[in-house]
């Protein structure tokens, strides 16, 4: 493991060259950071990785079972197990997809489910990402890059090795794939996590492609090429639904592709992830997933929200008000970090504006109870390690099967005060370990 | 139940020649149990365009849609349907409604002088009662006049300029009548007589979409043909387009719906 911790410097650097960035827009300018990594790697036993699987599997399907639900039958809501107005008052609900039965029923088939491991050894569903959930790219490269400095690591230590992300990305795609090639669709070089969508294109055997290299005739989306147009059957997009089909959503959007709904409902596409996920990773609807766990598949659910309290409700708006100052209070339309405040951070005045406008807006808010996660030891530039808040992003893809890629995005908070530890909001990551015992 | 004769067309020229235009029509009358499209014929040209490279489909609120692609250059494209409508009102059949008809959408958000105005209307009574209140206050607030609004005006600030075409009124309608817990969707649609095309509302009791057109203050009764429906205009413009170039764009519109002899 020494080893590998010498070599800090020279792995940062390659990220840097290879152009592992973040990009983030601050004040309307864009910036680009590098992204940095911290060689120390998360590891997670493969016994207690096992339970995750799991546990994350379990999620996952119930949430396909739920968007699928959504926009057809709407059982849950007819049987009262979810308000119908967390469904159609949340922004990530699209009237435009009703009735849309996507290649094999699969919504999400990348979900990127955040976690933190609490101080009391448990695992805490932080949130579900099903749109674009971006970061498998980091600690795939970064492992990479740490076998080619230190190989010797790898030799003494079982890590399980987690190279195949692009074989099972593809595996997913072949799986819901139309008939023609696989793309990887970004908005193109500004986009703050175009490193990603290259390096996944170049893993997947997928061809890279911007709004001007796609169009659609006749219900087809097809790929521009010198010479004839080449046929599309699977689209991984990485432009989020609102841009993604100026006909159908936001007319001015100039990175979308005309007419692609059209394709996708006539089931000449599959679309990765579909479009209308967001309304199953509302902040607000992440409260029911537990519920949805027990209504859709009959089985308790596995793993744990954080204490959780929906203003809502009578009684948790009670508890949300009367409690505020222990409390995290979260804007369920916000992500990225953003939206996000801990009420013993606020003034007496801060927390009686807050107070009220809760109320104003019950639906507006989340509460949760602050989870003291665990810290994990970070090498800072002086050879000293300290210890930070850090979670992981577990990757699950839905295809043929369901399965969690065998590692995960750490990410840290690099402010040994916060516990916010998006990397839009300057944190950096490790790998993650999966390891078999000897 | 009455048989009408209905033609619709419209052209839009560039200023400059243009190319990869895709568009999609929602130019056809909407298939739903009342309104029986007899027979029809559809005409759309502009660049090379081959008519059997158009792609009819259905969207997500139910409406007929025609998606086409053309990639060389045009300077023009138009379009002309017409045929014949056997509209029965007696034989529109009860149907669940999508709640997404419930809710605000983009375009119908009440601002808080609305709030106030459907509060101080005092509703009571069946959806149909109510409606019929609803329809008459928004045609008594509004006074009728084109170009002091535009496609994406939205209820809100149609309401505050108290001025507006059938669009606006429409939305101001529907967000009204959301507001007083009445189901309403947006309409676009061909009435009888010619000139443009309309827009009015619809709200949903027991199981039945009926008609309210505020403009007029009139029922939507079976002189009107409905071409799509959606939360608003966002979701059924008859037309919507991109293309690549560098060209202003004029659009001419002509409809026309009388009986059938």
């Amino acid at each position: 493991m020494n080893e590998l911790l010498m070599h800090k410097e020279q792995v940062n650097e390659q990220l840097a060259r290879y152009g592992v960035k973040f990009g983030i827009y601050k004040n309307g300018v864009f910036h680009e950071r590098l992204f940095p990594f911290d060689p120390i790697p998360r590891q997670i036993g493969r016994d207690d990785f096992s339970l995750l699987e799991k546990g994350l599997r379990q999620r996952v399907m119930a949430l396909n079972r739920f968007l699928s639900d959504i926009y057809g039958k709407k059982e849950i809501l007819r049987d009262g197990i979810v308000p119908e107005e967390f469904v159609y008052r949340s922004p990530g609900y699209l009237a435009e997809c009703e009735g849309i039965q996507p290649p094999e029923s699969i919504y999400s088939h990348i979900s990127g489910i955040d976690l933190v491991l609490g101080k009391d050894g448990v695992w805490y569903i932080l949130e579900d990402n099903l749109r674009i959930p971006s970061g498998a790219s980091y600690p795939l490269i970064a492992r990479a890059l740490c076998r080619n400095c230190s190989p010797n690591t790898f030799r003494r230590n079982t890590v399980q090795d987690n190279r195949n992300y692009g074989a099972m990305l593809k595996e997913v795609m072949d799986h819901v794939n139309r008939g023609g090639i696989n793309v990887i669709f970004t908005p193109g070089r500004y986009n703050a996590a175009y490193f990603e969508h290259s390096y996944l294109a170049e893993q997947s055997g997928a061809i890279l492609a911007e709004s001007a290299d796609l169009f659609v005739d006749q219900q087809v989306l097809y790929y521009r090429t010198s010479q004839d147009p080449v046929r599309i059957g699977a689209i991984y997009r990485r432009v989020s639904d609102e841009y993604l089909d100026p006909l159908c959503f936001e007319p001015s959007s100039l990175i979308g592709i005309p007419n692609l709904m059209d394709a996708y409902r006539a089931g000449n596409v599959a679309i990765l992830n579909s479009p209308g996920n967001g309304v199953a990773d509302d902040k607000g609807i992440y409260y029911f997933v537990p519920k949805m766990i027990s209504y859709y598949l009959g089985e308790k659910p596995i793993l744990h929200n954080a204490p959780t309290y929906l203003p809502y409700f009578r009684e948790d708006m009670e508890y949300t008000l009367s409690h505020l100052g222990e409390l995290v209070i979260k804007d369920v339309a916000e992500a990225g970090g953003y939206g996000v405040v801990f009420g013993c951070d606020l003034s007496e005045e801060e927390l009686g504006n807050l107070k009220e406008t809760i109320q104003k807006e019950p639906r507006r808010f989340i509460s949760q109870s602050v989870i003291d996660f665990q810290e994990l030891p970070i090498l800072e530039d002086d050879g000293q390690q300290v210890m930070r808040k850090a979670d992981l992003r577990a990757f699950v893809l839905s295809g043929k099967d369901t399965v969690v890629w065998p590692s995960g995005l750490t990410r840290f908070s690099r402010n040994p005060d916060s516990f916010v530890v998006n990397s839009s909001q300057g944190g950096g990551f490790k790998d993650t370990w999966i390891t078999v015992s000897q | 139940m009455k048989k009408l004769e209905f033609e619709f067309s419209s052209c839009l020229t560039f200023s400059a020649s243009v190319t990869d235009h895709a568009f999609l029509l929602r130019c056809l009358p909407r298939l739903a149990a009342g309104q029986e499209l007899v027979s029809h014929d559809v005409l759309i040209s502009g660049g090379k365009l081959p008519m059997e490279s158009l792609a009819k489909g259905r969207d997500s609120f139910g409406n007929t849609t025609i998606a086409g692609w053309i990639a060389e250059e045009h300077d023009s494209l138009s379009y002309a349907v017409s045929g014949v409508v056997l509209r029965d009102d007696r034989k529109k059949e009860r149907e669940e409604c999508s709640p997404c008809y419930r809710y605000d959408s983009s375009m119908t958000k009440p601002s808080p002088e609305m709030k106030a105005f459907v509060h101080q209307l005092d509703l009571k009574g069946e959806p149909l009662e109510v409606a019929e209140r609803i329809a008459d206050a928004v045609h008594a607030w509004f006074s009728y006049a084109p170009g002091t609004t535009d496609v994406n005006t939205t209820a809100a600030e149609a309401f505050q300029s108290k001025s507006g075409v059938c669009q606006d009124y429409a939305h101001v309608f529907i967000s009204l009548a959301r507001m007083a817990e009445i189901p309403a969707r947006y309409v676009c649609g061909l009435p009888k007589g010619e000139g443009a095309t309309h827009a009015w509302a619809e709200v949903w009791q027991d199981g039945i979409w009926y008609g309210y057109d505020p403009t007029r203050a009139c029922h939507a009764d079976e002189g009107y043909i409905v071409l799509a429906v959606g939360r608003d205009y966002g979701d059924c413009p008859t037309e919507r387009g991109v293309f690549k170039g560098n060209a202003f764009q004029m659009q001419q519109s002509f409809m026309q719906v009388r009986n059938c002899s």
